[in-house]
């Protein structure tokens, strides 16, 4: 399947700087958590997920399509 | 030592400056910064005072921190009775001023009374001097330091802009042109002195003990903690990354609080930002550098930061990155704090809009609202009334149950609809309306902890005001994500005795207390600790928030249980028992 992946900030140094990243996966399913695995994001750096514009946690399914937003933590204001 | 152990007092209406040792009883509770300051206020004002009379005193604190190479370690707290609230008010600045003033031989410096005409300060190490400033007066902010500048050479300069001296409840005070001392009215206690600037040049240094093992414990830190995702998106992106966040949260303010969503959010992000970026600024041993300096037309500074894109971007209906950074610009220039300001216009936009008074302006109307800095800061025609802040406004022209204010204080820009734990935060905060005495948002709305809840939200607050009291004071910066461990490390090496986390949370307890026990003393209690009625009764409409609301009584549990767990009672005041406990 294809899917379009975003890494917000810092998070971008995952991917050699991209920030937006046009895949093709082997797989027709896997979750937000497990495609973060493959970059070797860390979850304790990620803040939260969203998944075609919407909030969703990690364990969400990824379909064909989506386009998957990471962002990073933040603190201070 | 980490403490210079000196106290500049200076008392305008005589003319008389002399010195005397910091209070080390008080800087041991307090530490610095903002407990030390709001110790000595609490001390030495007496109640009721008129905040803008000579009575009210000006406080600039450094920190234990200060001057030394501890990342995010530049900050200055300058502190006073509020003119827009009428409570505490400590205010924290970046940049260079901070270690400056410590260079110069000084960690507080004290301001009593009032000038009979305009004047500026000029310290310079013992040296200190008060100079007529009849010709500075009636100039902006950034003239005003550039003409110091040339007449003083190598300076750094606190200066006040027209807001400061027409007294304006929302006047900030300025330092290296972008940086402010921004909430409470802080640059109007300057200007009802006839202060309009104090510029410092400091030739000393300070002493650190064992700089050896100082050195590898800050470097081994900066390396493994500061430098690192918890805290790189001050630097890849600074604040304007949390537009979208907010967007997506649908807790970003727009058109005056009405929705948590912006159709031109993309206009006012950080992509947006970065795409009129020139460089990267930070303030004295900082490795983050979260500053973006921008240039767009014909105008160049140093932000829009998310609070100014937020408040006086899609809260007024603005999604053109061009005006906002003039706006911006000249906010920073009258020295008009751009949270307040951007939801005064805001405020007046409904108003209008809603046909309550024609204030002639609306949302998105870019050439009105380009009007705006400049008419609020003078008082001139329509900006007479906007002048007086959104709870002033409220009580003359209507509009009450969406003033969206907190003690008199204008709301930041995080939806309390869509982060409830941010109401609570808002609603206790000791200046009023606050995003930095606590910032859940962080971790409810753009975490993982459900927003929609009441359940552990107070306890999530006091944890965060009472670490973020003892950052304040020591000082470091909010955007270093430090545990309190590494504090107690770090000042343990400084102060040359053995400080523990849990010291430290105690030290932060008593900040808060000695803040809440100082308003108490003004008459305030829970009837001030209230959230705008739009929170309680209005809905969201769009985005991750539609259909959200803060119910009253949701609000009313948390308060409750916040209470509860500071051991205060019912009405929110402080117990015998706690004043005993924490040493009060």
């Amino acid at each position: 399947m294809e899917i379009t992946l975003l890494l917000k900030g810092p998070l971008k140094k995952y991917t050699d700087g991209a920030e937006l990243l046009e895949l093709e996966l082997d797989e027709n399913e896997l979750t937000v958590s497990e495609l973060l695995q493959r970059f070797k994001v860390p979850t304790s750096s990620v803040s939260f997920v969203q998944v075609n514009n919407a909030k969703k946690d990690l364990n969400q399914l990824i379909k064909g399509g989506d386009t998957i937003t990471v962002n990073p933590r933040v603190a201070g204001g | 030592m980490a403490y210079i152990d000196k106290v500049l007092r200076i008392n305008l209406t005589n003319g008389r400056t002399t010195s005397e040792p910091l209070n080390k009883e008080w800087a041991k509770d307090y530490l610095g910064g903002k407990g030390l300051s709001i110790k000595y206020l609490y001390e030495e004002l007496k109640p009721g005072i008129d905040p803008l009379s000579a009575d009210n005193k000006l406080i600039l604190m450094t920190g234990p921190l200060t001057g030394t190479i501890v990342p995010n370690s530049g900050k200055l707290a300058i502190a006073a009775k509020s003119p827009a609230t009428g409570t505490i008010l400590d205010c924290s600045i970046g940049g260079h001023f901070a270690p400056e003033l410590k260079f110069a031989g000084y960690d507080a410096v004290i301001i009593e009374g009032k000038a009979t005409e305009p004047i500026y300060l000029f310290i310079e190490d013992s040296n200190v001097e008060l100079r007529n400033a009849a010709d500075l007066w009636g100039k902006g902010a950034h003239e005003t330091e550039h003409l110091l500048y040339e007449r003083l050479g190598d300076v750094i300069t606190l200066a006040i802009g027209q807001a400061g001296e027409n007294l304006l409840p929302m006047a900030c005070i300025s330092s290296e042109l972008y940086r402010q001392a921004g909430r409470g009215g802080i640059g109007a206690v300057m200007g009802s002195k006839n202060l309009k600037a104090i510029s410092v040049r400091g030739n000393g240094g300070v002493k650190i003990p064992d700089i050896r093992k100082f050195s590898a414990t800050l470097n081994k830190i900066k390396r493994e903690d500061t430098m690192t995702d918890d805290n790189m998106w001050a630097y890849s992106d600074g604040t304007p990354m949390i537009v979208d966040l907010s967007q997506s949260t649908g807790i970003l303010p727009t058109r005056n609080f009405q929705e948590g969503t912006f159709d031109e959010y993309k206009n006012i992000n950080s992509e947006a930002v970065k795409s009129v970026l020139k460089a990267k600024k930070a303030c004295f041993a900082c490795p983050l550098a979260c500053s973006n300096y921008v240039k767009m037309g014909k105008t160049e500074i140093e932000g829009p930061e998310y609070e100014t894109l937020a408040l006086c971007g899609s809260n007024c209906g603005i999604g053109d990155m061009e005006a906002l950074i003039e706006f911006n610009r000249l906010c920073d220039d009258h020295c008009l704090d751009t949270i307040s300001a951007g939801n005064t216009v805001a405020f007046a936009m409904e108003l209008t809009e809603k046909g309550i008074h024609d204030f002639g302006i609306r949302f998105g109307d870019v050439e009105n609202y380009l009007q705006m800095p400049t008419l609020i800061a003078t008082r001139q025609g329509v900006g007479a009334d906007l002048a007086l802040g959104v709870k002033k406004m409220a009580e003359k022209f209507g509009g009450r149950d969406f003033a969206m204010e907190v003690k008199g204080l204008e709301i930041p820009g995080y939806e309390p609809r869509g982060s409830w734990a941010m109401g609570l935060a808002y609603g206790t905060a000791d200046r009023g309306a606050c995003h930095l005495r606590a910032w859940p948002a962080s971790v409810e709305a753009f975490g993982k902890i459900d927003p929609f809840t009441s359940e552990g939200k107070a306890e999530l607050v006091i944890g965060m005001q009472d670490i973020n009291s003892v950052k304040f004071s020591a000082i470091w910066c909010d955007f270093w994500a430090i545990s309190t461990e590494q504090m107690a490390e770090i000042l343990t090496l400084l102060l040359e005795r053995d400080i523990t986390a849990a010291e430290l949370s105690t030290i932060g307890e008593r900040i808060n207390n000695l803040a809440r026990l100082f308003n108490e003393r003004e008459g305030f209690d829970r009837k001030d600790d209230y959230l705008p009625t739009r929170v309680h009764n209005e809905k969201l409409t769009t985005g991750f928030t539609a259909g959200k609301s803060l119910p009253r009584e949701n609000y009313e549990k948390m308060l409750s249980e916040y209470y509860q767990l500071r051991g205060w009672d019912e009405n929110g005041k402080i117990t015998a028992e706690k004043k005993k406990a924490l040493n009060l």
